[in-house]
Formats: structure tokens, C-alpha cells, sequence
């Protein structure tokens, strides 16, 4: 089936993005800081010995060894499966083993904020600066991109709204899968905007950082958030199309296609603006001036 | 511009915050208009909690040094430059100084002025 052949591909290109293109620039960056930014030099970057981040690194690195050794067997699996029987690839798959890819990046995360409370506890300084002036939505994030948001969301409820309108009403006039989906759109973009909030307003994690790294950081999380709405209301939009012309059996491969898009929106381009343009590392170094230190 | 804070510093954090936005407003760092950070912005930004901050905030508005205009923020006052300049701490501490002066000069006892104020402050 050609739908199927398709599929091979670009799942193949999914594990290779997501369980090694990714953790290979992770993995880089943090190898690259710390022989460039070592302990001795910057020891406020670094409130535990050296040995527990090589140590995160390397089961990092395995972890994501056993998962695309996994996803290379499941693509086998479903290889044998295709030549066995008729019929498309269930669609939930690329999903599923896209979480399973994450979970590594889960963990990672999950520990980068012990860090910065490591971090906040070793944290020795006394006097601490802020900016006197309000952080603005738009401040941090252009308003095109958010209008183009909003209006994708609206669009994606109401192309599901115009698909399904032959469906029986449910409630508010919608079918019940319209409504379960458009209240899934409000849920994932309500979770988007409390990411956007905390970012903006929340705790400095890190209390060694310049201002302009710091901003910088929340303009990228933020936009990665808002273009991630954006590609969710898309490919919304695009499922309820496939549906309503019929051709579902791509649906894998556009979920497949969707998970890649979100994780290069949300990692990789942000990794790569931060490697571009590397952030100041001197408010790390022991005798770095207060003045300097979250200014 | 900044605004700095000294843990180790003997006055207060709330009393810091005051004094830096007031000699801000003096310095004309900040001008009439200009708007400021959220209670909960500078809180965090800060490391610290969000009523010592609120505090200064409500000093400052019963000083007219800021204004709160609803869900629109916090903005400096325009009136602010003069406001600055009253210290309603001096002025306390000014009045006492006459009344303690008066009730010494009346032959009222040190202790029964501390007692006599002790009593009117709780029963408030």
C-alpha cells in the first residue's frame, strides 16, 4: 500500500529525529559547555561536581539508544505485519511512540529544574537586581504571530464546525466529536498559555543570568509555544480536510508529520538560536560583578 | 532602569524598594506615566514574596508617588516629583517629637505617656 510505504518513511525520519538528531545536539551542547564553560572557571554554573552531568548525559545518551532500537523493531514489526494483511497503519502509533521519544526530554527537564534549585540553594549573593518596567505579551512575542493564533484556532473549530455539520447537535450545537475536539483545542492552548504566562511572569529560576539571555530565553520558549498553537490549528484542520476527502489512510503519516513539526518547533530551533547566539556565561564566573548579575 | 534590593541591608526590603523608586521619580528616571511592573512580576523577578512588594506598592500609592489604574497596571503618579519629597515618617516622628515635648513640659511622666499611647494604639 502506498499510504503504508509513505509512512515507513517519514516514521524512520521521526525516530531519527527525535531519538538521535536531537539527543545528539543536547548532548553536544551540554559536552560543549562543559569543556568550554568548565566548573573551575564558572563553578556558579555548576552546584554539583562535574561527574552528575557527564553521568545525566551518558544515561541520557542510553536511554534514547534503547528507544530508537525500539522504534527501529516496531518499524520492523509493522513491516512483517503490512505484508501479512490489508489495511493502513493505525493511526495513533506515531503518537504513541512520539511520547515514548519524549520521555527522555521529560526527564531532562524535569532535572534542569533540580538544577536551577540547586542552583538558587548555592546561590550566596546577597544583593539582587530586576528591571522597573512591566514585561508586555507583546513585548516578547510579535502580535501578527499571535493574531495568527487566534485566528487559527477559530478557524480549525469552525472547518470542524462546517465538516461535521450534518452530524446530530450534541451540545452547543455542535456534534459530539466537534465539541470533544474543540474542547481539546481549548485545553492544549489554555496549557500553551499558562507555559507563556509562567515564562513571563513567573520565578527566576536561574539567579545568575542577564537580563537580555533571560528575555531572550522567554522570546523563544514563548514563540516555540505559539507556533506550536499555530501547528496544532493546522493540522487540525488538515485531519478534519483528510477526513471530509476521504483519504483518512494518511492520517498516520500526517500525525507522524505533526509530532516531527512540533518537536523541531519546540527543541531543535530553539537549541540552534541558542548555539548561534551563545548566552553571556561570565555572571558564572566567582567573581563576577553584582552589577552584572541579573541586571 | 534597575531596582536593587540588599538582603543583608538593616532597613527593610519594603523600605528599600520606597526609597529607590522615590529617588527614581527625583532623579526623573521615572516620569509621570511611566508604567511599572506588576506586583507579582517584581516579586519574582526579586526572589522575594510578592506581599513585601505589595507593601511598597501601597506605601507608595498612599504617598501619590504611583497610581493603580485597575487591570491596566500600575503607573508613576503624575504628581509624583513633589510627592516624593513628603515623608510622612518625618512628619510622624516631627509631631511626636512636639506632643512628647508638650506633655514633658506639662510634667506628665515618660511612662505614663508610654502607657497612654500603648493604650490608644491597641485600642484601635
Amino acid at each position: 500500500m502506498q499510504e503504508n510505504a509513505i509512512f515507513y518513511l517519514v516514521f524512520a525520519v521521526q525516530l531519527l529525529l527525535l531519538s538521535y538528531y536531537i539527543p545528539r545536539l543536547v548532548m553536544g551542547r551540554v559536552e560543549r559547555t562543559l569543556r568550554d564553560h568548565p566548573p573551575e572557571t564558572y563553578p556558579k554554573m555548576y552546584p554539583l561536581p562535574r561527574e552528575n552531568y557527564e553521568q545525566g548525559n551518558r544515561r541520557y545518551r542510553s536511554m534514547n539508544l534503547v528507544i530508537l532500537a525500539l522504534g527501529i523493531a516496531l518499524l520492523t514489526a509493522i513491516g512483517i505485519w503490512d505484508r501479512n494483511s490489508e489495511g493502513p497503519v493505525l493511526e495513533t502509533i506515531p503518537v504513541i511512540f512520539f511520547l515514548v521519544q519524549m520521555l527522555p526530554m521529560i526527564l531532562l527537564e524535569v532535572s534542569e529544574w533540580s538544577y536551577y534549585r540547586q542552583m538558587r540553594q548555592a546561590d550566596r549573593k546577597t544583593k539582587r537586581s530586576a528591571v522597573l518596567r512591566p514585561r508586555k505579551l507583546t513585548d516578547i512575542v510579535s502580535s501578527r504571530l499571535l493574531v495568527a493564533a487566534a485566528v487559527l484556532i477559530a478557524a480549525s473549530i469552525g472547518v470542524d464546525l462546517y465538516v461535521n455539520q450534518h452530524i446530530p447537535d450534541f451540545a452547543l450545537g455542535m456534534g459530539k466529536g466537534t465539541f470533544l475536539r474543540t474542547v481539546n483545542m481549548l485545553v492544549v492552548n489554555a496549557l500553551f498559555a499558562f507555559i507563556i504566562g509562567w515564562n513571563i511572569y513567573g520565578k527566576r529560576l536561574d539567579p545568575h543570568i542577564n537580563e537580555n539571555d533571560r528575555v531572550r530565553q522567554m522570546q523563544l520558549t514563548v514563540r516555540s509555544m505559539v507556533i506550536m498553537s499555530i501547528v496544532f490549528s493546522v493540522f487540525m484542520i488538515i485531519r478534519e480536510g483528510t477526513d471530509d476527502l476521504g483519504v483518512d489512510q494518511y492520517q498516520p503519516v500526517l500525525m507522524s508529520i505533526y509530532v516531527q513539526v512540533i518537536a523541531y518547533f519546540s527543541i531543535v530551533s530553539r537549541l540552534n538560536s541558542l548555539n548561534k547566539d551563545p548566552i553571556d556565561y561570565d555572571v558564572y564566573k566567582e567573581d563576577a560583578p553584582a552589577t552584572t548579575q541579573g541586571c | 532602569m534597575n531596582i536593587f534590593i540588599d538582603i543583608d541591608d538593616p532597613r527593610p526590603l519594603f523600605a528599600q524598594l520606597i526609597d529607590q523608586i522615590k529617588d527614581a521619580v527625583r532623579g526623573e528616571k521615572l516620569g509621570p506615566g511611566d508604567p511599572l511592573p506588576s506586583i507579582r512580576q517584581l516579586a519574582n523577578d526579586l526572589g522575594v514574596n510578592s506581599k513585601t512588594v505589595a507593601k511598597a506598592y501601597r506605601l507608595l500609592e498612599r504617598d501619590s508617588v504611583i497610581q493603580t489604574r485597575g487591570y491596566r497596571g500600575t503607573f508613576v503618579h503624575p504628581n509624583a516629583k513633589t510627592n516624593s519629597d513628603v515623608d510622612l515618617n518625618d512628619w510622624v516622628t516631627e509631631k511626636l517629637n512636639e506632643t512628647i515635648a508638650a506633655f514633658r513640659d506639662s510634667g506628665v511622666t515618660d511612662s505614663e505617656i508610654r502607657i497612654a499611647f500603648n493604650q490608644l494604639m491597641n485600642a484601635r
